[in-house]
């Protein structure tokens, strides 16, 4: 595994061209993991937060996979376990979050909204995760096992169960707006 | 028109080649087939649906705020600290020795003095 970006390295020159290198990877990637935090969150202002949290981690890391695909399976990794580590820090606070909001001022509706944005919502996190890998970003289901640590039958199954269930509500929409 | 009558082969094969396989693969099975027609309209219609999202711009990277938040705060193991810590039994129980210790040499010192 080759090293793009050293940490110890300390003087200037080194520092700017560490900063180089660390803006052209936010300018490759940036907008792929912003848009895998928001299928996950469906909040803009969460996924703001979860993707500097990620590359605060990228810049603290030792070391990063030099090769551009491995650099960008570790950055969705790391975006997973980001949104869970968020999740889970956030929950405790979540319901004194929407009484203070609802109390003292109405939160900015940002939220991306459409039909398929309301559809996924039905689907868990691993499953909008494995919708969001293979359809956006294009993986394969080994390489999405790779990335969520999961085997790819286990990828195929989430994705085929996942995939009927959004099928299913499509189905049952589309007859409703059928009906006068 | 599909005969509902006629079941469909098997469901995850189906959401499986239009998922994965390429035009040819689903003309085949539309044709092998063609009882799942309405079935694989439906899946096709999710799929593109779901490839259609938009993709949103990405916020501005932050890059001094990133370099300074961790590496020249005076308080940044604060931020490393799990909201829970306080339930962690480990630390629970190092604080009830640690105040049962300075309870008896609280004691002991009253007494003596």
């Amino acid at each position: 595994m080759n090293k793009i970006i050293d940490a110890s390295l300390t003087d200037n020159e080194t520092g700017n061209r560490r900063a180089g290198k660390f803006k052209d990877m936010y300018e490759s990637h940036g907008g792929s993991i912003y848009n895998y935090l928001l299928w996950m969150t469906k909040d803009p202002e969460a996924s703001r937060d979860i993707v500097q949290t990620v590359f605060i981690r990228a810049w603290e890391a030792a070391s990063l996979p030099g090769n551009e695909d491995a650099l960008k399976r570790w950055l969705f990794t790391t975006a997973r376990n980001a949104f869970y580590d968020s999740y889970r820090s956030h929950r405790r606070l979540s319901s004194l979050r929407v009484r203070y909001t609802r109390e003292f001022y109405d939160a900015p509706q940002e939220a991306p909204e459409g039909f398929f944005w309301e559809i996924i919502s039905e689907c868990s996190d691993s499953e909008r995760s494995i919708l969001y890998l293979h359809l956006k970003a294009g993986y394969s289901y080994g390489e999405i096992g790779s990335i969520l640590d999961l085997s790819e039958s286990n990828v195929r199954v989430k994705a085929c169960r996942a995939i009927r269930r959004l099928r299913e509500t499509y189905k049952t929409r589309r007859q409703a707006d059928k009906k006068p | 028109m599909r005969n509902e009558s006629v079941p469909i082969p098997n469901e995850d094969a189906v959401v499986e080649t239009i998922l994965q396989g390429t035009d040819e693969d689903i003309l085949r099975l539309l044709q092998e087939h063609p009882s799942c027609t309405d079935f694989a309209r439906d899946v096709q219609s999710v799929k593109d649906g779901l490839k259609s999202i938009e993709e949103q711009q990405p916020p501005p990277l932050l890059l001094k705020s990133i370099i300074t938040s961790r590496n020249n705060h005076l308080f940044s193991w604060l931020q490393d600290l799990p909201l829970e810590w306080y339930r962690n039994p480990y630390i629970l129980s190092f604080g009830f020795v640690m105040a049962t210790v300075f309870f008896y040499l609280f004691i002991v010192f009253f007494l003596k003095f």
